[in-house]
Order: structure tokens, then C-alpha cells, then sequence
């Protein structure tokens, strides 16, 4: 009987080990190491800098950054615009220079001043990364929200048109810019941005022109290798004094571009028929036109320190 | 009869109960580069790794987006232009230690492990030296080994060659725990 048992035994514990502790192979391995791991992460790089074109992109300054940004606008290329061999085609001419100092409090929150040739505006501007992309669609946008105020700081007559006080002449002269920049990164080469804006003048020279003016942008980026993309956007005036067909002299603008980096830079080159850089101006006063001449050869520089 | 069968049937549930399968989770990797120019070091606390005592297979991996730079745009750069984290999101290592190791002693072992690492979607085998710890039955593995750039098409753009050193240092601890369903 005992004989038996044992022999039973004998048969029976190799099976119970092989219940119990199945063989794991790499296949396993890999399986269980799989689901260890956390695989959500925010998207990073929707764009290379802050700005695209003439609209802004959703990425702010890093942490602890410097972002020292120059830009230009000269003038029109086209003969119907004012653009002759005799100003080289625009480039003797400046219709707008932006400088700018952007820093980065955190990576999510940007401030900034600029100085601007139009207007003579000095810009203070603040931005703020609301909503991060993330690379499983959990959060299939990202949502960023720029805001800047202006004090144009010209020798203006009209400001005083109607015999009011000092504080009310400078109060005049600001304007305000907020936006909603929705963005999202469709691969690595391909991400695009929706614009919604909203300008406020305090003071416009035209009685019939609008304070608030909205707008919405649309824009985006190609990347051709890892240091060069094709950049172009779109800001479409929603007013109906800026109608195109309304025939008060005003259009959208339209930018298009390349776009290059190296290390701490990112140059920006393209044509644009804006002739302005900050919102409260390009969006309201474009004057000219691509089919007429009115774009010009323009530049965004931007450098980064790490403070 | 029955006494012999007890002991023999506790020594069976001892056996199966014993883990071979061992987890870490949130080890420690990090890597340097360094050139007269510039030193570069990331550091990542997402190192996974699952070990099989029983055939001493073992596998490492790493998610690439959690490596942490002191300059931000260093960490863009290395996911974005370098090893591409977006399509390629993992370092990997799948292989087998040499030795035969007695995992319910306590001590201090020198181990060489041989597999595959896969990085940036190319596999280069290594063979490489570590150190193996068992303490009161928690194993700890720490290891380095070096990188080549060109082993994994990771092209440095000419202006930064001076600053990017083509072979990088790679290190990393991983303590493991018994791993039960």
C-alpha cells in the first residue's frame, strides 16, 4: 500500500510543480515586461518655436529659457505694391521690426516684451499651455492661451481729435490681443493649428471701424528632415468691416515659408503679405494683397538661453 | 506512512511556491556623453526589467521619452532629431545571463549578460559585464556598457559633432522583487 503511494507520489509531483510554475519563456517575459510599463506621455515638438509664421504656435518658452527673437518684414516685392529694382524689390525697406525677449517661468507658462517698429508698440505679452497632447489620444489636442497688450507709443494727432484729457489720450493708445491656439501633431512631420481671436483697440481712427475685431487663424508645419520644415498659416477676418467683399481696403493674411534649426535657433524665412508682426496690427491693417504684388520677404530669428 | 508523505508533499508546495520570475519596476539608467566641448547626462527612473531565475533569461526596457537633460531643448532634440521616440519609443535589451548563479544565496556575483539591443529600430547583440547582489532574497543588477551612435543610424548634424560624443556611456540599477500573479 505504502509502495503504491509512493510510486503515485513519485508521478504526481513532477505534475504538480509543472502546474503550478508553467515555463516562462522570453515571449512571457516580454508580455509581463509590457505591462509594467506606462506608455501615456505628452507629445513634445508640435512645433519648433513659438511663433509660425504670423500666428503663434501652441509651444511656449522651456523653463528657465531666454527666447531673444528678432523679426522683419520689409517691403513689398510686387511692381502694383511699390516694389521696384530701385528699393531692391522691398528689401531696401522696413515695414516692421520686432524685438523681443520672451522667458520661460515654467514650461508651461511664458512672459514677455517686444518692441515693434509699427506703431512704435511696446508689447507685454503672457502665455499659458492649458491642455498637453498626449501620444495615445487620451488628449488629442493641445491648447495654449496668448494674451498681449500694446502701448503704441507714436506722435499721433488724431489721438487728441476731440480735445480730451491726457490719461484719456493714453489710454488710447492701447490695444489687446487674446487667443486660443488649438494645436495637434498628426505625425512628427505634420502639425497644424486653429486660431480663434479676439483684438480690441481702444481707439480706431475710421468712426465706422470696428473696436473688437475676431478673427480665426489656421496654420501649420511640414517637416521635410529633422532640422527643416515648410511653414505656412492663414488668418481669416471674421468682421464684416474687414469683409473681403466690403471693399474697405483690408485682407487676410497669408504667409507661407521655410523654416530651420540649429541647436538654439530657429530661423524662419518665407513671404507673407502682412506688413506688420504684432496681432492688434497684422490681423487688423493688412492693406495689401499676394495677387497684387503685396508680399514681402520676411524673417523670424529666435535665439535660446538657458538662464 | 503518513509522516513520509508530509514532508515530501510541503517540500512539493515549497518548490512551486518559490518565484522564478523576478520584476523590477523603476530602476535607475542614465547616459553620458562627453567631448571637451560639452558634457551631456540624462537620467531616467523608468527602467523596467523582468528576469527568469530558473533559465536566467532576462530583458531590460526603457521608455526613451523619460530620460530627463538639464536643457530642455537638448530632451526635444534627443526624442525629436535623435532616436525618434515618437516611432521608435523604446531602448531594449533581451538576453541571457552566462552564469549559473545560486539565487537563494546571499552575495555578490560577477555576471556577463549576452542578447540583443535594440534601439532606434536596430538590433546590435552585445555581451557585457555587471554585477549581480542577492540580498535576504531582493536581487540587484547594475551594469554599464557603451553605446556606438553609428551601431544605431543616429546620425549628429556637422554643427554639434563637437558637442554629441559618438560612443555614449549607458548605466543602470534595477532591484527586483519576486513577481506573483
Amino acid at each position: 500500500m505504502s509502495k503504491l503511494l509512493r510510486i503515485l507520489m513519485y508521478i504526481i509531483h513532477p505534475c504538480f510543480i509543472l502546474m503550478v510554475t508553467p515555463v516562462f519563456g522570453q515571449d512571457d517575459l516580454s508580455a509581463l515586461l509590457d505591462s509594467t510599463l506606462q506608455t501615456r506621455e505628452k507629445i513634445s515638438a508640435t512645433f519648433k518655436s513659438t511663433r509660425i509664421i504670423n500666428l503663434q504656435s501652441n509651444e511656449t518658452v522651456h523653463k528657465r529659457t531666454l527666447d531673444f527673437r528678432v523679426a522683419h518684414r520689409f517691403g513689398a516685392m510686387g511692381k502694383n505694391s511699390g516694389g521696384n529694382r530701385h528699393n531692391l524689390f522691398g528689401l531696401d525697406e522696413s515695414s516692421d521690426i520686432r524685438i523681443a525677449f520672451e522667458y520661460g517661468i515654467t514650461e508651461k507658462f511664458t512672459v514677455g516684451v517686444a518692441h515693434h517698429k509699427v506703431e512704435e508698440n511696446y508689447e507685454l505679452l503672457g502665455k499659458y499651455r492649458l491642455l498637453e497632447q498626449t501620444n495615445d489620444n487620451h488628449v488629442p489636442i493641445a491648447v495654449t492661451v496668448f494674451t498681449n497688450a500694446a502701448y503704441s507709443d507714436e506722435v499721433n494727432p488724431l489721438l487728441n481729435y476731440d480735445s480730451v484729457s491726457t490719461s484719456e489720450q493714453t489710454l488710447r493708445r492701447l490695444s489687446y490681443t487674446a487667443q486660443l491656439i488649438i494645436a495637434r501633431k498628426f505625425s512628427s512631420r505634420l502639425s497644424m493649428v486653429l486660431v480663434p481671436t479676439v483684438i480690441h483697440r481702444n481707439f480706431v481712427t475710421n468712426g465706422s471701424d470696428e473696436n473688437t475685431v475676431y478673427a480665426i487663424g489656421i496654420g501649420g508645419r511640414i517637416k521635410i528632415t529633422h532640422s527643416t520644415a515648410l511653414i505656412a498659416d492663414y488668418m481669416y477676418n471674421l468682421g464684416s468691416y474687414r469683409a473681403i467683399n466690403n471693399n474697405n481696403g483690408y485682407y487676410n493674411t497669408l504667409g507661407a515659408g521655410v523654416e530651420f534649426e540649429t541647436g538654439g535657433h530657429v530661423f524662419s524665412m518665407m513671404f507673407t503679405n502682412a506688413a506688420a508682426i504684432i496681432e492688434s496690427q497684422y490681423v487688423t491693417h493688412t492693406m495689401e494683397t499676394w495677387t497684387k504684388g503685396g508680399f514681402r520677404f520676411s524673417f523670424n530669428i529666435s535665439r535660446t538661453f538657458r538662464l | 506512512m503518513k509522516n513520509r508523505f508530509l514532508p515530501l508533499f510541503f517540500f512539493c508546495l515549497s518548490l512551486s511556491a518559490k518565484a522564478q520570475v523576478f520584476l523590477s519596476t523603476g530602476g535607475k539608467c542614465s547616459f553620458f556623453s562627453s567631448t571637451p566641448v560639452e558634457n551631456i547626462d540624462a537620467h531616467s527612473e523608468s527602467l523596467n526589467s523582468v528576469f527568469n531565475t530558473k533559465n536566467n533569461e532576462i530583458q531590460f526596457k526603457v521608455p526613451l521619452t523619460s530620460f530627463h537633460f538639464k536643457k530642455a531643448l537638448m530632451q526635444e532634440h534627443f526624442n525629436e532629431k535623435y532616436v525618434e521616440s515618437a516611432k521608435y519609443p523604446f531602448a531594449i535589451f533581451k538576453g541571457k545571463i552566462n552564469e549559473t548563479i545560486d539565487y537563494t544565496k546571499d552575495g555578490e556575483y560577477s555576471i556577463t549578460a549576452t542578447g540583443i539591443f535594440n534601439m532606434h529600430n536596430i538590433d546590435k547583440s552585445h555581451t557585457e559585464k555587471g554585477k549581480l547582489i542577492i540580498k535576504n532574497g531582493i536581487i540587484t543588477i547594475e551594469g554599464n556598457f557603451k553605446v556606438l551612435l553609428k551601431d544605431h543610424n543616429i546620425e549628429v548634424p556637422n554643427i554639434v559633432i563637437a558637442n554629441i560624443s559618438e560612443v555614449i556611456d549607458v548605466n543602470f540599477t534595477s532591484i527586483y522583487s519576486p513577481y506573483q500573479k
